[in-house]
């Protein structure tokens, strides 16, 4: 019988997480979190912008690793034109000490990162968007006050090397966006560490 | 019969998200579930392979229980993986998508490991159980992580690397999974016995999982 009930929790429990998070087509609430800076950052921060690149990313993990000059480069393309990058990272500092904020702040200088990386301390926001792993990205668009989820997913589709990269999804779903042309694939998917959710 | 329940089921869950939701989060209700899985399986100081290693040639180490002239970590493409992913009336099959690199992935491999070998042979009826260890690193870390990693642990288990996987193919493993690591496919004996988590599993809700596919 025990097994049974544990097996019904645990559909019941991935049938919970399924359902939530956000879709291409949302419309996207907006935060208060806390940059490397001490500064509050919200999306209201952005309120001249076309749209905002948000990125779930964090210290520790590779793949976020490894697209962490992708993502600078982003940002430094693309806030000019109306899209700057938002970092948020939603890790538990208590089970992975080097995503803490004094390590964000320490990282985001090194590497002298020109966007606002945030912590999302109550996980509140990753868990409303759907994020799942790091790096995650929503893309938004602005209308008005109000933002529209507009991609979701990787930010190309080589995380291994960028000078293989064949697709660059992020640019081409900005494109489109610029182009209003919605012909793009809105959602990519790509290995990713999971979000180390408090416990 | 099995995914009229589950849509009957989920929408049951929908409807009750709320109270369950705080249910599943109470911390006595995950002690009562995970209260008898065991601790993590000591392999280090697993007697089974002590025992291998020192009776046979030296230079063969321990994790030549699969034959030797299969490489320790095979590299397979993403067609291979399908066929893999493809029901098999003789064995069920555990696939589990790790990397070095990722925590939570080495965390959950003991039991994994554990439960190949307790229903690796066929027992009392029962199909004989699969491990695949599929490794998504990255192409440059296998020499140097890999394979020292699977060495490492002696696992008995069948190792594979896939690397990256596009985006079409993560899809194609399973709808539902955006990417992140761990994730475990469980596939029974037949048609449509197939389950898919993208979380941390543990050695009794595993076992719990496997065996309603080896013992239907």
């Amino acid at each position: 019988m025990k097994n049974i009930l544990a097996v019904v929790l645990m559909f019941a429990a991935s049938a919970l997480y399924a359902a939530d998070g956000y879709k291409v087509g949302d419309a996207a609430r907006d935060f208060n979190l806390k940059n490397i800076d001490g500064k509050m950052i919200s999306l209201k921060n952005y309120a001249d912008a076309k749209g905002v690149i948000v990125v779930f990313t964090c210290n520790h993990c590779p793949y976020a690793k490894a697209y962490e000059s992708r993502i600078i480069d982003l940002h430094k393309t693309f806030a000019a034109k109306g899209y700057p990058v938002v970092a948020i990272n939603p890790n538990d500092p208590v089970a992975y000490p080097e995503d803490s904020f004094e390590n964000m702040v320490k990282r985001a200088k090194e590497k002298s990162y020109p966007f606002a990386y945030v912590i999302d301390e109550t996980q509140e926001i990753a868990k409303t968007y759907g994020a799942t792993k790091t790096p995650h990205v929503f893309l938004l668009k602005r209308n008005a006050d109000k933002y529209e989820v507009a991609y979701i997913g990787a930010i190309d589709d080589n995380s291994e090397s960028a000078s293989a990269v064949k697709e660059k999804h992020v640019e081409k779903a900005i494109d489109a966006l610029t182009k209003g042309n919605t012909a793009y694939t809105m959602t990519t998917k790509a290995v990713g560490c999971s979000i180390k959710w408090k416990k | 019969m099995h995914v009229f329940f589950r849509t009957v089921l989920i929408t049951i869950l929908r409807l009750i998200k709320p109270c369950l939701a705080l249910f599943l989060l109470c911390p006595s209700t995950l002690q009562l579930l995970y209260a008898s899985s065991s601790p993590p399986y000591p392999f280090t100081t697993n007697p089974h392979i002590t025992t291998i290693s020192q009776t046979q040639n030296p230079k063969k180490q321990a994790f030549t229980t699969r034959t030797s002239n299969v490489p320790l970590v095979e590299s397979i493409t993403f067609a291979h993986l399908q066929e893999l992913m493809q029901p098999n009336p003789d064995t069920v099959r555990i696939i589990n998508f790790w990397a070095t690199t990722c925590r939570p992935c080495i965390e959950e491999m003991p039991d994994f490991e554990r439960l190949h070998r307790e229903y690796g042979t066929a027992k009392e009826g029962a199909k004989p159980l699969q491990v695949v260890f599929v490794s998504l690193d990255f192409k440059r870390d296998v020499e140097s992580n890999v394979i020292p990693f699977v060495k490492k642990r002696g696992f008995t288990a069948r190792c594979v690397f896939l690397g990256a996987p596009k985006s079409t193919e993560i899809d194609a493993v399973d709808s539902t999974w955006t990417g992140s690591m761990p994730a475990t496919l469980i596939l029974g004996t037949k048609a449509g016995q197939r389950m898919f988590f993208e979380k941390k599993m543990h050695y009794e809700e595993l076992k719990d999982f496997v065996k309603t596919y080896l013992f239907p």
